[in-house]
């Protein structure tokens, strides 16, 4: 198995683990703090910046993708 | 030396911002959709000659109700470079403008978009679907996605159809959400990206050495030094025609009484051997009714591509030279560490009534990367600044 299949694999293995493990029931009237903006990427998220990131760093993937062959890398 | 920029404002003609006093406000009959607009300006601007100015707007609406969005972006870039790899091709500076435009929709439990990059010399058109589905009365929510990007890079001054690199990737991501309790959620999500095509950048050259004078390279040696010791002309990049990438990501975000907190953690692995790992926290205080401000920090560590070397050597075979297969100049498949520190603060306009609401915020960051085994520079100081204005009206 290479480097790169084990990192699927456990990412797999994490995804079907986790609601295994009993989170606590929350009733939908219960979820005020869960609904409010600031829990959004979005609250904080630009367009410039995800491109930025995207193109300074060599990995891909949790965000934007870099989708250009601009100039500032 | 630490660049600084500024950002511009842009201001959104759609509407006024004056208050409705709440009475009037009762009275009045509720739009039904809702309609959101927005401006963003960014500029970027980095100790290797590279500025950008972003100007970006969007507009969307939908119906939350019924479950239906459309919605469209158009951003452009202004890239300014004269990057110390421009110097050493002995080329000059250059002005380039980017076009992109998105559009989307979605209609619970499915979305699309697809969008079109384009500049003089570069083609990018993506196209994406989505679906969401949640379980166990939402305490878990499914999401997955595929999307298709088809890339075309060519030089300038020739045609398409005369010259092209062409790159296609098939990219799927698969993630949950889970509530954890009243104020903690995570988010896990998986991506593979499937790679195949021509990802060299056209005018990307780079100097061959003699196995004696490839020794005496070291990291961030100057243009001049590099011009001294190496052989006469130059090569271009030249990497593997196919490359699978693989990220996984875990976000956890926790709400308190007038505070978020939010860390997240991506782990990245390719076949080009490129291991990452990129942390990302982020804390935002409610200072008043209306005021957020945050401060984020963001760390990133990559190991570097299996052929990317320092100094290439060629051998001399007869009056010709033995170039190595594989070759690339870009630093971002070099070994590198990044940390970034960013401020940013909201402001929502209006009597709070989100029947008009305006929100205007400003963002600022600051990166230092350090390149371990690259060329011309081992350091880098890069300076982002943005300003958004956003409207919504429901």
């Amino acid at each position: 198995m290479t480097s790169c299949q084990r990192w699927l694999l456990l990412a797999v293995l994490m995804l079907v683990g986790v609601p295994l493990t009993g989170c606590q029931r929350v009733a939908p009237y219960q979820r005020g703090r869960l609904a409010h903006p600031t829990m959004s990427e979005d609250y904080t998220s630009c367009r410039g910046r995800e491109h930025v990131h995207a193109v300074h760093e060599g990995a891909l993937g949790g965000s934007a993708n870099p989708a250009s062959g601009c100039g500032c890398n | 030396m630490f660049a600084l920029g500024c950002s511009i404002g842009m201001l959104l003609a759609a509407g006024s911002a004056h208050a409705t006093p709440p009475k009037a406000q009762a009275k009045e009959t509720a739009l039904p959709v809702s309609i959101k607009a927005d401006a963003e300006v960014s500029y970027y601007i980095d100790t290797d000659g590279v500025s950008v100015v972003t100007p970006t707007s969007g507009f969307a609406v939908g119906d939350a109700l019924r479950g239906w969005s459309v919605n469209a972006t158009y951003m452009a870039d202004i890239v300014t470079a004269a990057s110390v790899d421009i110097v050493a091709s002995a080329s000059e500076r250059w002005t380039e403008l980017r076009h992109v435009v998105s559009v989307g929709g979605s209609y619970e439990p499915v979305a699309v978009r697809a969008s079109l990059s384009q500049e003089p010399d570069y083609t990018s058109i993506t196209g994406g679907l989505s679906g969401t589905h949640a379980l166990d009365d939402k305490h878990v929510q499914l999401r997955g996605g595929y999307s298709y990007m088809h890339d075309i890079a060519g030089r300038g001054d020739t045609p398409f159809s005369v010259y092209a690199l062409e790159l296609n990737r098939h990219t799927f991501q698969l993630g949950s959400a889970f509530v954890i309790n009243r104020s903690t959620e995570l988010t896990l999500s998986a991506d593979v990206a499937l790679e195949h095509g021509r990802q060299e950048k056209p005018y990307r050259y780079l100097p061959v050495f003699s196995a004696d004078a490839a020794a005496l390279i070291g990291t961030g040696d100057t243009v001049n030094k590099v011009n001294r010791l190496r052989l006469p002309g130059r090569m271009e990049e030249r990497v593997p025609e196919s490359r699978q990438r693989f990220a996984f990501t875990a976000r956890l975000a926790r709400r308190a009484d007038a505070a978020t907190w939010m860390v997240k953690e991506r782990l990245y692995a390719d076949s080009w051997s490129v291991l990452a790992s990129t942390s990302d926290v982020r804390y935002l205080m409610d200072v008043a009714k209306r005021w957020v401000l945050w401060t984020s920090i963001r760390g990133h560590l990559q190991t570097g591509a299996s052929f990317h070397q320092l100094a290439y050597e060629a051998k001399r075979i007869g009056d010709g030279l033995q170039l190595p297969e594989l070759r690339t100049g870009d630093r971002e498949l070099s070994p590198l560490a990044a940390a970034t520190f960013g401020v940013g603060a909201r402001w929502d306009i209006g009597d709070g009534s989100r029947r008009l609401a305006w929100s205007l915020s400003a963002q600022a960051e600051g990166t230092h990367t350090e390149y371990f085994d690259t060329l011309y520079i081992d350091r880098r100081h890069a300076f982002l600044g943005v300003l958004q204005l956003q409207k919504t009206l429901e």
